[in-house]
């Protein structure tokens, strides 16, 4: 069985919400955008480097690049509670299509596969890096992820929230993209939490 | 949205610490299928007598394995059917009409798209690719674990706006936090949460090759010579609503969620960090939220995993956020009878804790060995002890360093 990693893809990256229809978003949850990145940005952003620990997929490894772009961009004040909401629809699809092709051919599964088979790993490498001290969340959805952006700020869980939304690029000549942006209450309160 | 959640949910200043008690949320049914069969009550039992369920793995080939139990029901259950199941009996026990359902979201907290990692290469060429979904035939779907939340809310009756919750061991207790605090701020007046966990290969492939089991094939939470853990069946689903609702519809709730809270550690990929203090926030979050003491918690569910780092760092969270009361407040892990449920854990541990308050038993803490001086607690050992308080803790951890704790009390 030919796996999703060798066809033509029909997860379009182009179609991915970019940074400015992010904010458009984000202040329609209520939610002020404080600082954003994307990836990629310019043509030199190829291969992000890996974090200590993290191995064959670009997954984390994006995730971490975006994370740092942004808040890199932030203007510090204070020393806010901050979230990490990671979304993803597909999650790590190379980890996860090379692990099942090691199952099934009876082959061994690397020992550091194990640390990132979830996306709270790279999550949590941000929030150790930045010393984000607030909850850490994955979700399918970007809309999902701005209502509960909002909510956990105004439950107040939360001061802000980093959301960064990956998706992994599959056919050849395309790449990986990801949007991160830091966001903090808005002038409006959130009247738009869904459902 | 209830008219008591509204003008509960008035303007709070943006960014400020603005908790408030959460009286007005309650779960109004509850189930559960595991590796003790279906229903809440044959799992209740279990932990009550504190008797394990884990055994050589059948289900998949575990020979080239450094470990080969887990807490599994027999045969190869379908992950889709058996959360449709839940969901409906869940539903069934809250009283909620076909209009009720249609009316309600779903969360749904999976590791992911189950579909992904080995879909053929035509399944991907289209846009809505036939997959078999519920056993009664093919539906056409997206890939992608909302599109598969989507399938469960729509073979289930829930309304189309499903979302889905990927955050590892601590999953579902954020989809519960998410439900209640949106039902508390008049944002919703009913969820469905739902969550599914099926021992299969990969992950159990994964934790094998991390030596996270456990190679003597039990679970043994805060004890001398625990040896890590082991992966178990769960899948479950509770109906959250405002009281008021609940009430309007003339249900009885099961439980009462007074509070929730949640906190990062910011120290590590996959450590604990070992003072405890972001699960000590998580739990302070949820005591003030429902506004009473340490000393008024009976019980705490704890996450327990029975790893080295992450029971003593969790024990040393109890002892932070707890004070004196740690000293003597009764602890168990239920995972040491029904296993690791992954991103349904969260949920079937709250299930068992409201389910031993109700019944006003509390559950075994299985495969102890011995005292552990780094987690010293006061556990529940041998038997079952009487529920003395009105309040339970559920505790869960994630890699990432993510922390969560519900409260549940008596309605």
């Amino acid at each position: 069985m030919t796996s999703i990693i060798d066809t033509v893809s029909t997860i379009d990256t182009a179609s991915m919400t970019d940074t400015a229809s992010l904010a458009d978003a984000a202040g329609a949850s209520g939610l002020a955008v404080a600082a954003a990145a994307s990836w990629p940005e310019s043509e030199e952003d190829d291969v992000a480097p890996s974090p200590a620990g993290f191995v064959v997929s670009s997954f984390s490894p994006v995730i971490a690049a975006v994370a740092d772009r942004c808040l890199g961009r932030r203007i510090s004040a204070g020393e806010p509670v901050t979230a990490v909401i990671l979304v993803s629809s597909l999650g790590d699809v190379v980890s996860a299509v090379h692990v099942a092709r090691a199952v099934d051919d009876g082959k061994r599964v690397l020992p550091l596969l194990f640390f990132q088979s979830v996306p709270n790993a790279v999550a949590g490498h941000v929030a150790a890096k930045w010393r984000l001290t607030g909850p850490v969340m994955c979700v399918g959805d970007v809309s999902d992820a701005l209502d509960a952006a909002a909510l956990l700020i105004e439950d107040g869980d939360a001061d802000e929230a980093l959301l960064v939304h990956m998706e992994q690029a599959f056919s050849e000549g395309t790449r990986d993209r990801a949007q991160a942006v830091l966001l903090q209450a808005g002038a409006q309160h959130s009247e738009g939490v869904r459902p | 949205v209830s008219e008591g959640a509204k003008s509960d949910g008035a303007n709070p200043s943006p960014g400020a610490r603005t908790r408030r008690g959460a009286g007005s949320v309650v779960i109004s049914g509850a189930s559960v299928v595991s590796a003790f069969g279906r229903g809440v009550d044959a799992l209740l039992c279990a932990t009550l007598d504190g008797r394990s369920a884990f055994q050589p793995v059948r289900r998949f080939d575990v020979s080239g394995r450094r470990v080969g139990s887990a807490a599994t029901m027999p045969g190869s259950p379908v992950l889709v059917d058996e959360l449709v199941r839940v969901i409906g009996e869940a539903c069934d026990e809250a009283g909620l009409s076909a209009a009720q359902r249609a009316d309600c979201p779903l969360f749904l907290a999976v590791h992911g798209d189950p579909a992904v990692a080995r879909a053929s290469a035509d399944a991907h060429r289209s846009e809505l690719n036939e997959l078999r979904e519920l056993s009664d035939g093919t539906v056409k779907r997206e890939l992608g674990v909302g599109a598969f939340a989507n399938v469960i809310a729509h073979g289930s009756g829930l309304s189309n706006s499903a979302r889905a919750y990927t955050s590892a061991c601590v999953a579902a207790s954020t989809a519960v936090a998410d439900a209640a605090a949106m039902i508390a701020r008049g944002h919703a007046t009913r969820v469905v949460v739902a969550a599914g966990y099926l021992v299969e290969a990969d992950q159990f492939a994964l934790f094998d090759a991390g030596r996270a089991l456990a190679v003597d094939g039990q679970v043994r939470p805060f004890s001398a010579k625990r040896t890590g853990l082991l992966l178990g069946d769960g899948v479950c689903a509770v109906v959250v609503e405002s009281a008021s609702a609940c009430g309007e519809r003339g249900a009885s709730p099961l439980v009462r969620i007074a509070g929730w809270g949640r906190a990062g550690d910011a120290y590590h990929v996959c450590q604990p960090r070992p003072d405890g203090a972001g699960l000590a926030r998580a739990i302070t979050a949820a005591l003030h939220r429902a506004s009473i003491r340490p000393d008024e918690v009976g019980y705490v569910n704890a996450h327990g995993s029975g790893t080295k780092q992450s029971d003593v760092a969790e024990a040393a969270a109890i002892h932070r956020a707890l004070g004196d009361s740690a000293a003597t407040v009764p602890v168990s892990s239920t995972k040491s009878v029904h296993g690791q449920a992954l991103e349904a854990g969260a949920l079937l541990e709250l299930i068992v804790t409201l389910s031993a308050l109700r019944a006003g038993k509390l559950p075994v803490n299985a495969g102890y060995l011995g005292p552990d001086e780094d987690c010293r607690l006061h556990l529940i050992l041998d038997q079952s002890v009487q529920a003395t308080a009105g309040y339970a803790l559920s505790l869960n951890v994630a890699f990432g360093g993510a922390n969560t704790a519900l409260l549940v009390g008596a309605p």
